[in-house]
């Protein structure tokens, strides 16, 4: 194996060791620590559940990898720029309004998204549209926990998620390199999926800026960019959603983007991907290796034309 | 040589071993090859506008380095799919920003030979055949708009110096007398 890559049992206990004196501190101070949380949220250590079902027991990514190697466009269009202009997404007094065709219209801060709901790691598989792939530890809970709070009326047939909008600071929204904000949209069976989860962190962490900060989409079956990062509002509705990369280039990226070795992309193969800190590529799975829990959701499609 | 392609070359490699910040090494050493080709073609295209203000620097030496960058850049993509042939032939019918690389790649050959002596003195016309580098940039602006997802930024910097070096040679404003 590759050195870049470390068993996820190394990372944390590297972690637990390079915070000895934090973690010390903090039982000492058990008392106070809900109340100090509150106050510096950022190094917050999730209290979270380890998922058996779902998770995959391949080795994790660094945490550097995973956050040093990104595509997150309002930060930059290269690979390092959303690590190098993290802190221009300001993350403080954030809400998500969550509206449509629902009974309970809500607006959740951020707060909310770790308190209210059952956290849990969720080791997934992600795959970028641009073959190369990653394993990353989540902490997040299923999408179905929004889904039961917003309780969708019979319209509802899809969701529409929506990112942060600050061109003023943010230096990828500065031009028009998508349409921004950026949108993402899953139909409403698929946002059911239990894959499909939202993440406030990884490593036990809150997420750094640069992988979505405050609140993230992550479902691990289609190409990562499906995947919205510091979304701001969820809407139920009728009709399929635009999404951005849709609108960008209609024959390129459709609306479903299931990773699928056997629909390549227009410009490029989508049949075997690079693994960060591998060297030889390797094959890419049908799904994403989800196939056992999502190929349901498409059954009797033609997925070479809805890609 | 020693200076213009070996030493890049060297700080290249070392470059990409000893910096743990860059992540997907193999990608990075790939895109990086390509940019240095094209960096090294503008500058053999730029020399002899240079030339005629004050500079004497011979060109020569910066088209074949651009030959060995882009034949490292090739060689490095052949590696990245594990000599597979069938991954490599289908790219070469199916993929647009492949068949302009191979187009680009193709027409370096025949100015890389004639910039040695003895094709030299065998094809008498060989600066006129040096015109194809027109069409190798054409193709390496190709090359990098197939590959692009969203930001145009680096194609359209690039397509910029080309239109400036072709309206200064069309237009002859510094007097050249190739």
């Amino acid at each position: 194996m590759s050195k870049y890559c470390l068993k996820e049992n190394h990372i944390t206990d590297e972690k637990l060791f390079s915070q000895r004196r934090a973690i010390i501190k903090s039982s000492l101070a058990f008392s106070l620590l809900t109340f100090s949380n509150l106050l510096f949220s950022n190094d917050k250590k999730l209290i979270f559940s380890k998922d058996m079902k779902y998770s995959t027991n391949e080795e994790t990514n660094t945490f550097k990898q995973i956050t040093s190697y990104n595509n997150f466009y309002e930060l930059g269009s290269g690979k390092r720029d959303p690590m190098m202009n993290a802190e221009k997404l300001n993350t403080d007094d954030w809400t998500v309004s969550i509206d449509g065709e629902v009974k309970n219209k809500v607006t959740l801060n951020k707060d909310d998204f770790i308190n209210k709901f059952p956290l849990e790691e969720r080791i997934y598989r992600l795959r970028c549209v641009e073959a190369w792939s990653m394993v990353v530890p989540w902490i997040g809970f299923e999408l179905n926990h929004i889904i039961k709070l917003a309780e969708p009326t019979y319209k509802a047939k899809f969701i529409a998620f929506e990112s942060v909008y600050d061109p003023e600071n943010l230096p990828g929204q500065k031009r028009n390199i998508l349409a921004w904000p950026y949108r993402e949209g899953l139909r409403l069976d698929e946002a059911r999926n239990p894959l499909a989860i939202l993440s406030v962190g990884l490593y036990g962490r809150i997420l750094p800026n640069q992988n979505g900060s405050p609140i993230r989409l992550i479902v691990p079956w289609k190409y990562g960019f499906k995947s919205i990062k510091s979304i701001t509002k969820i809407s139920f509705v009728e009709r399929m959603p635009d999404t951005s990369w849709n609108l960008e280039a209609p024959n390129e990226y459709g609306f479903y983007s299931n990773v699928n070795p056997y629909v390549s992309h227009p410009r490029w193969s989508q049949k075997r991907e690079r693994r960060i800190g591998e060297f030889r590529k390797r094959d890419t799975l049908m799904h994403n290796g989800y196939a056992e829990y999502v190929a349901h959701l498409y059954e009797g499609m033609d997925l070479t034309k809805n890609f | 040589m020693l200076n213009i392609f070996l030493l890049p070359l060297a700080i290249l490699i070392s470059y990409i071993f000893l910096n743990d910040e860059i992540i997907n090494k193999t990608s990075y050493v790939i895109t990086s090859t390509g940019y240095i080709a094209l960096v090294y073609l503008i500058i053999t295209l730029s020399l002899p506008l240079l030339n005629t203000i004050s500079l004497k620097i011979k060109t020569r030496l910066f088209g074949i380095s651009a030959f060995y960058f882009s034949m490292i850049h090739f060689i490095l993509y052949v590696i990245d799919n594990s000599y597979d042939l069938t991954l490599i032939i289908e790219d070469a019918l199916f993929r647009n920003y492949i068949i302009v690389g191979y187009l680009a790649l193709l027409l370096l050959i025949p100015m890389y030979l004639t910039s040695f002596k003895y094709f030299k003195d065998k094809i008498k016309e060989w600066k006129k055949l040096h015109k194809i580098i027109y069409a190798v940039y054409f193709f390496i602006l190709a090359h990098i708009y197939f590959i692009i997802k969203a930001d145009y930024y680096y194609l359209i910097l690039f397509s910029s110096i080309f239109l400036v070096i072709i309206i200064i040679k069309r237009y002859n404003i510094y007097k050249l007398n190739e």
